[in-house]
């Protein structure tokens, strides 16, 4: 089974052919969305790190920016530096080099100021431009499809109609030899010991046994004080008024997401994927900072289920929303793609809802735009701290 | 006057004890679980969950086979189960009174 994608410098394949302008610190964000709107085609990776950061916190940026940058749905990809930060433009700009794709800096503090280097930059991207211009859609195995499984604005339908429909399109992908990984370490609890039989050795369920573990200990200590009480809860107000009453309730209609393959692989947050197949990596639980470690870890696509309706999107991947829910469909049609409430009233079952998203994935992949293209939503976009340093 | 009707319920698991609504239902609606008719002992809003048999305090509730939390009272049957009488104490050090 084919796509039509595009075949990039070091081998990997991609979906989309975006020209990418990324800040190396938050410090240049307004030169490069300036630098980016003033060529068609291209999209600005706005955050808010890359200063003041040490070890493993300057790391996960780190290894979270360079992914994104050398990802296959990017073409080509301008950095824009300030020039003091400690995540430097030059090991930023080495890496993407050494992965083949074409890239170019510009630094604020040697062009002079933030209007020249917006003037060279938005120059050095019009050249980038016509390189990437020049790529064309060729036809790629489905094997090469990774695909990124999140939710977000979980209600109950979540968990017995959207879930298990995209559980079962990622069992046919990986039918197909291709991959998918799930992450949202916070929405395991209750269900690790379900997952942990499922993993194909110890190596891995020990990997995602203690990630569990570790963020079931942060959220204790997080909440312990007395004067937390009344802030403890760790699902939300849209998932109570869904009917969705505990965080393991949560957890079990969650894990429907991953199908039933074997899961082969487990990796941190933001890094590339290694094994083929079924892969969990150790993520925050909010949709932005999880969607943004699933594309750096090379989906091209995620799909997105949501009970609740939510519009949101991701600057350089694609995200379809499917929702289990059909009023939530029928009033937020604009934003949601495809309507997997068709299960509860019982026009389709799992299997038949599987096989529609794996074929508007296809569809996707080929370079139909998701409603959150369309509308431009790239709000997903969020790099998570290790450390902070407010005391509480 | 309370329209009485059956109303339509998913029992997912056959070890569960709660079954999801699959749309909204009022008090005095009723279920067939086990031969028996159950009536709803109050409103209840589509994906809610409804007590299928009397649940004793602190007993296991079970929904997708498997434990989703705890009940804080007794619950008789026919009764909306949710934050208000179930607690789970998993992610936090003790179940605080939030929602």
């Amino acid at each position: 089974m084919k796509f039509m994608g595009y075949r990039r410098e070091d081998g990997t394949a991609g979906v989309r052919n975006f020209l990418a302008v990324i800040p190396s610190v938050f410090c240049a964000n307004k030169a490069a969305e300036q630098i980016a709107a003033n060529i068609d085609n291209a999209v600005s990776l706005t955050h808010s790190v890359g200063c003041s950061q040490v070890g493993e916190d300057l790391e996960q940026t780190a290894r979270t920016l360079k992914n994104l940058a050398t990802h296959p749905n990017i073409g080509g990809v301008l950095i824009v530096g300030l020039g003091c930060e400690r995540f430097t433009p030059q090991e930023f700009y080495d890496t993407v080099k050494a992965s083949g794709k074409p890239v170019e800096k510009v630094v604020i503090q040697e062009e002079g100021d933030s209007i020249k280097a917006v003037k060279a930059g938005t120059e050095k991207l019009y050249q980038l431009n016509e390189i990437v211009n020049s790529y064309q859609r060729v036809e790629i195995d489905v094997s090469e499809l990774i695909i990124g499984l999140e939710c977000g604005g979980t209600d109950a339908t979540s968990g017995i109609a959207a879930n298990p429909a995209i559980g079962k399109t990622s069992d046919i992908l990986i039918g197909e030899g291709g991959s998918s990984v799930f992450s949202e370490t916070t929405e395991l609890l209750g269900a690790e010991h379900i997952l942990k039989r499922r993993c194909v050795n110890d190596e891995v369920a020990d990997k995602m046994l203690n990630s569990v573990e570790r963020t079931e200990g942060e959220l204790a200590r997080a909440t312990a004080s007395e004067k937390y009480r009344h802030r403890s809860a760790l699902i939300s107000t849209g998932n109570f008024d869904g009917g969705v009453s505990t965080v393991v309730e949560k957890a079990l209609g969650n894990i429907h997401k991953t199908g039933s393959a074997p899961i082969t692989g487990a990796v941190r947050y933001a890094e590339k994927l290694q094994a083929k197949g079924l892969n969990f990596m150790d993520t925050p639980g909010q949709d932005g900072e999880s969607t943004t470690g699933l594309a750096a870890g090379g989906a091209q696509i995620v799909l997105f289920t949501t009970g609740r309706g939510t519009p949101t999107g991701f600057p350089t991947v694609p995200v379809i929303k499917i929702t289990g829910n059909d009023d939530t469909y029928q009033k937020m049609k604009f934003n949601l793609d495809v309507n997997a409430g068709k299960v509860i009233l019982g026009e389709e079952d799992i299997d038949s809802m599987g096989k529609i998203i794996f074929d508007y994935m296809l569809e996707v992949a080929s370079g139909k735009k998701t409603k959150a293209e369309v509308l431009g939503h790239d709000e997903l976009f969020n790099i998570p701290r290790v450390l902070n340093y407010c005391g509480n | 006057m309370i329209k009485i009707s059956e109303i339509n319920i998913l029992k997912i698991s056959k070890k569960d004890n709660v079954a999801v609504l699959l749309s909204d239902a009022t008090e005095g609606d009723y279920y067939i679980y086990n031969d028996k008719k159950y009536e709803l002992n109050e409103d209840i809003k589509f994906g809610h969950k409804v007590a299928l048999n009397d649940i004793k305090k602190d007993e296991k509730i079970i929904k997708y086979g498997e434990v989703i939390a705890y009940a804080k009272e007794d619950i008789p049957a026919g009764s909306w189960i949710h934050n208000h009488n179930i607690v789970s104490d998993r992610g936090r050090l003790k179940a605080g009174d939030d929602r």
